[in-house]
């Protein structure tokens, strides 16, 4: 099984701290009031740095939720392997 | 055009004036910072310096140099690891440590000494357009 998920809920956790809701695939920053412009592009700047992926601006715009995210980067971590 | 590995200094000295105008701003009179009898009982040499005053010309090297004046600020750490003195010169060094292409986010890393004494350590992180990334020199 993926570790993405776990190590991406652990980076929600810390930077969306005042979120206590379940993290899952389906989850979307309307769900998430901390989630807005500036928490997105924190967010994907500390999955880039997790993960030692790196997006477009074009891709990070596409995320239609985290389960979209969690697909890109293991696509990206299969395509380095 | 920023990459990781850019750096930038900035030379300082709190002085009793930003000591005086950092006081009526904040409203902060704590002892530590306006009684030297307080402050050598505490064992320091005398009054230190206010942080905040630090902070201020972390800001300066961040509006005025790296990134400079179209970044904005995100997100800030410091850690105060020793103190500093009024009078003493002191240096903040920052270094960009990641640029970010897709978000136009920058984050950095700053020491502020005086002398051969790190006064504190910090992280920083700002946001610029992102045609101001050099996204040919990245920090794996």
């Amino acid at each position: 099984m993926s570790d993405t998920l776990p190590k991406v809920t652990s980076l929600i956790r810390d930077l969306f701290d005042e979120y206590e809701g379940p993290v899952t695939r389906d989850l979307t920053a309307m769900k998430v009031s901390q989630w807005d412009s500036l928490g997105h592009v924190q967010l994907m700047v500390l999955v880039e740095q997790a993960f030692g992926v790196r997006f477009s601006a074009d891709q990070i715009g596409k995320f239609r939720n985290l389960g979209d995210l969690i697909d890109a980067i293991d696509t990206k971590r299969a395509g380095r392997a | 055009m920023i990459r990781a590995g850019d750096c930038a200094t900035h030379d300082f000295v709190v002085d009793q004036e930003a000591m005086r105008w950092f006081q009526a701003m904040s409203k902060d009179v704590s002892r530590i910072h306006c009684d030297p009898e307080f402050a050598r009982e505490r064992g320091f040499k005398d009054v230190i310096a206010y942080g905040g005053i630090m902070l201020a010309h972390l800001s300066h090297v961040l509006g005025m140099k790296l990134p400079g004046p179209s970044g904005t600020s995100t997100k800030w750490t410091i850690a105060y690891r020793e103190p500093l003195y009024v009078g003493e010169p002191a240096r903040i060094t920052l270094e960009v440590t990641y640029a970010s292409e897709a978000t136009g986010i920058i984050e950095g890393k700053f020491r502020i000494t005086s002398g051969d004494r790190v006064i504190a350590t910090g992280t920083t992180q700002s946001k610029v357009p992102l045609d101001e990334i050099d996204a040919g020199a990245q920090v794996a």
